[in-house]
């Protein structure tokens, strides 16, 4: 057998195993195809080699036929891509370079609240800004030029939007990456954080649709490469503390390593494997409103993560909100809220820091939600392609099990790559289904890979009460169309009940998407706290419908990938036509039980109510 | 009374002798201080040093003061030739064996392949032994590196795939 030949061959078995694979074989298998691939293809044009060259994400990839994706069950519900008819004109810019910078890939977000009372969600994107190809390490990215400015867009009265950017004083700073909205201050407005590449700004609402950039008065910038932020009170004081998942600890100069292929053309966007892990931020809000880091002393300053996607539930249901970060290629991070302002690592110990092989993987969106209304809130994660999407169940003690695909997810993301997501009930039957914002990192992937695609569909994956099954292809036109998408936003656009969509694309304009609804019913709530945190987040909602099954909720706006999303919850109750009660913790420790709510409609809770 | 005494004597040092055998032969897994206290921050391994991933690091010992030490590096700044089959460290400061395959006193490279098996490799990237792995499908928390006792000897955990080292 001529040796080419063999080396072809012998490099195609090292990836017999995909979920098997290591290091060594994968490497061995770039080595030996390299080889393989240098005799069979003519001369290229000589490309002089690199100085130094880091590992690609490409060099997971499979190289031999997939096996065939999961079959498609019919979708109960559709979504309408609205996206036209929102006037939302928005492009994002991720401002690409033949460097490829890592920075370039990994934008960006969408917030979707309502910051001017009006009853109406409002939509507010993160964009890039400018970068010089090469970046003089001495520069930062350049954001003067509008097509880089952040937007916010206000839905009118007939929901369409209008761009109301500028008179906010939203248009930002710098390389823009995430979003996180909440009312800190209480004063019944939501403010705006904002994160991206080399600071972060807090943006104070005025109430008067203006916003005042209160990052250096209050000490939240942060600084390095922020990524997903969140809002929750961690130590139940009543004000609003702010987490800051962090990724790697980059600049242009050391995110300037060539990886790929040296043929013109080939190079792409490193691995994280090449950069060491940047620490995440825990920010206390003190009683005169302004913030200090309590990273260390809370536990949570750990190098070794590379976080991208933040969420919060309380997995043991002490009362405490609990903190996932999925880290990208390392271990995943579980802190488990002591309840004495610090936390405890336990992503190990329950089972849920790595697959069920024990392997790392690329952990970016993540959401926390109970999808088998089991009382006790779940976990799902996105990945890149052939890692499969893992599904973490709540085994009730602070341990997990692996149900990536025993509940069939794992047949259906094994070739998909995904960002933004949610635990979603689609079709309000009383099942949290699973929506995915997808695309792979690489946009060379297809260069590279016959089997996977850079641009990707949406994914919907609606629950049975069994285990998950593939709708897309069904749910809409929209999820036919591919897209580079990123972050996305989750609410009722046009509060009727049906849970809507927005996501943010890497580089184009943004998705979305209306749900068109089914006919089963629904409960909606709107919290105000009083003693507890204004929006509030941490509450423990328990609806119990006219049957008496129940479901859980956690409220919090965080989730997703760089994204914030509507603070109102929604409980479908499928046919059921009352709700015997709805049970309210607040972080106070107030509790209420309302009996016999009206359904159909939102409800607002105030906690003052509350005896 | 006098005819009991060399058989006392005699019991006493079988006992003693077994026992010293015995703290020799058992492993404990090292955790917390001590685990951080025996393995090293970096590694030189092919004409370079890289930082210790500690969190991904295990290390047993033997006896009273016979140490087995692994841990995954960060292998970034090697070319990908390197990268192909060096994931770690491996240093052993008694004779042992793994699988039953004898590996001396040392310092060396390590690399688990997708065709299951553990390549140990001298400090200048020869391959100086290759065994094959065991597959535990019954592990609860597999984690990319780890250690656990196995009677005298320790199991050495990549994954779900593991070996078997004992101090001879």
């Amino acid at each position: 057998m001529p040796l080419r030949s063999w080396l072809a061959r012998r490099g195609h078995q090292a990836f017999k195993a995909i979920s098997g694979r290591s290091h060594f074989s994968v490497g061995l298998w770039c080595l030996l195809t390299s080889l393989a691939v240098s005799g069979q293809q003519p001369s290229p044009t000589p490309v002089p080699a690199p100085a130094r060259t880091g590992r690609s994400y490409s060099a997971d990839e499979p190289a031999k036929p997939p096996p065939p994706p999961g079959p498609q069950a019919k979708s109960p519900v559709t979504f309408t891509d609205i996206t036209a008819e929102s006037k939302i004109d928005f492009r994002r810019a991720s401002s690409f370079t033949s460097v490829k910078y890592l920075l370039e890939a990994m934008g960006g977000g969408v917030a979707m609240f309502d910051y001017d009372n009006d009853g109406r969600m409002d939509l507010f994107f993160t964009n890039g800004a400018a970068l010089k190809d090469p970046m003089p390490r001495t520069e930062m990215p350049d954001k003067r030029d509008p097509k880089f400015w952040n937007r916010l867009f206000h839905q009118k009265k007939d929901g369409t939007f209008e761009d109301v950017t500028e008179a906010s004083g939203l248009r930002g700073e710098g390389y823009s990456l995430g979003a996180a909205a909440a009312d800190y201050d209480n004063d019944g407005y939501v403010d705006l954080y904002v994160t991206g590449y080399g600071g972060n700004h807090l943006y104070h609402n005025n109430t008067d649709g203006t916003f005042s950039d209160v990052t250096r008065k209050l000490g939240v910038a942060g600084g390095g490469w922020s990524t997903s932020a969140g809002w929750l009170d961690h130590d139940r004081d009543g004000r609003l503390d702010l987490f800051v998942a962090r990724y790697v600890d980059w600049d242009f100069e050391s995110g300037s390593v060539y990886c790929g292929e040296s043929r013109e053309g080939y190079r792409a966007y490193c691995h994280p494997d090449n950069f060491k892990g940047a620490t995440n931020i825990l920010y206390h809000q003190r009683p005169d409103g302004s913030f200090e880091d309590v990273s260390a002393n809370a536990g949570i300053a750990e190098p070794g993560g590379k976080g991208l996607g933040v969420a919060f539930g309380d997995f043991d249901n002490d009362g405490w909100l609990d903190i996932f970060v999925a880290n990208d290629s390392v271990r995943q991070s579980l802190y488990h809220n002591k309840g004495n302002g610090t936390f405890e690592d336990i992503a190990v110990t329950s089972g849920t820091g790595y697959d069920e092989n024990g392997k790392s993987y690329a952990g970016m969106g993540i959401d926390i939600g109970d999808y088998d209304n089991d009382g006790f809130v779940d976990v799902f994660i996105t990945t890149l392609s052939t890692e499969t999407y893992p599904l973490y169940h709540n085994d009730r003690d602070l341990s997990f099990s692996y149900t990536t695909n025993s509940s069939g997810v794992g047949q259906i993301t094994l070739m998909f790559s995904g960002w933004g997501t949610r635990f979603i009930d689609a079709d309000n039957d009383g099942l949290r289904d699973i929506f995915v914002s997808q695309s792979h990192v690489l946009d060379t992937i297809e260069k590279t890979n016959p089997y996977l695609k850079y641009k990707q569909s949406p994914l919907l994956m609606l629950n049975t009460g069994k285990g998950f099954v593939n709708v897309s292809a069904t749910a809409g036109r929209a999820f036919a169309g591919a897209m580079s998408g990123r972050g996305a936003a989750f609410g009722d656009i046009n509060n009727d009940g049906q849970i809507d969509i927005a996501i943010a694309a890497l580089d184009g304009p943004p998705l979305i998407l209306r749900n068109d609804g089914t006919k089963n019913h629904w409960i909606g709530l709107s919290l105000v706290g009083s003693k507890s945190n204004r929006n509030g987040i941490g509450v423990r909602i328990t609806v119990a419908d006219g049957a008496g099954k129940k479901q859980i909720f956690d409220a919090n706006t965080a989730g997703s990938y760089l994204s914030s999303s509507d603070p109102r919850i929604v409980a479908g109750l499928g046919s059921a036509t009352t709700v015997q009660s709805l049970k309210v913790q607040w972080p106070s420790g107030r509790v209420q039980v309302i009996t016999g709510p009206p359904i159909d409609r939102y409800l607002v809770v105030n906690e003052a109510d509350a005896r | 009374m006098k005819n009991w005494r060399p058989l006392a004597v005699a019991a006493l040092m079988v006992l003693s002798v077994s026992l010293v055998i015995a703290a020799q032969a058992a492993a404990v897994i090292l955790a917390g201080a001590e685990l951080t206290r025996v393995v090293p921050p970096g590694f030189y391994f092919q004409g370079q040093s890289a930082p210790t991933q500690m969190r991904n690091s295990a290390a047993a010992r033997f006896g009273t003061n016979r140490y087995v030490i692994v841990g995954m590096v960060d292998t970034s700044g090697y070319a990908a030739d390197v990268r192909a089959k060096y994931e770690g460290l491996f240093i052993t400061d008694a004779p042992i064996a793994i699988n039953g395959s004898d590996l001396g006193i040392g310092a060396y490279g390590f690399g688990f392949s997708n065709e299951g098996k553990l390549n140990v490799l001298d400090l200048s990237g020869n391959q100086i032994l290759s065994v094959s792995t065991t597959k535990d499908s019954a592990l609860k928390r597999p984690r990319p590196l780890m250690m656990t006792k196995d009677g005298n000897a320790v199991r050495l955990y990549r994954g779900r795939d593991y070996v078997t080292v004992a101090v001879k």
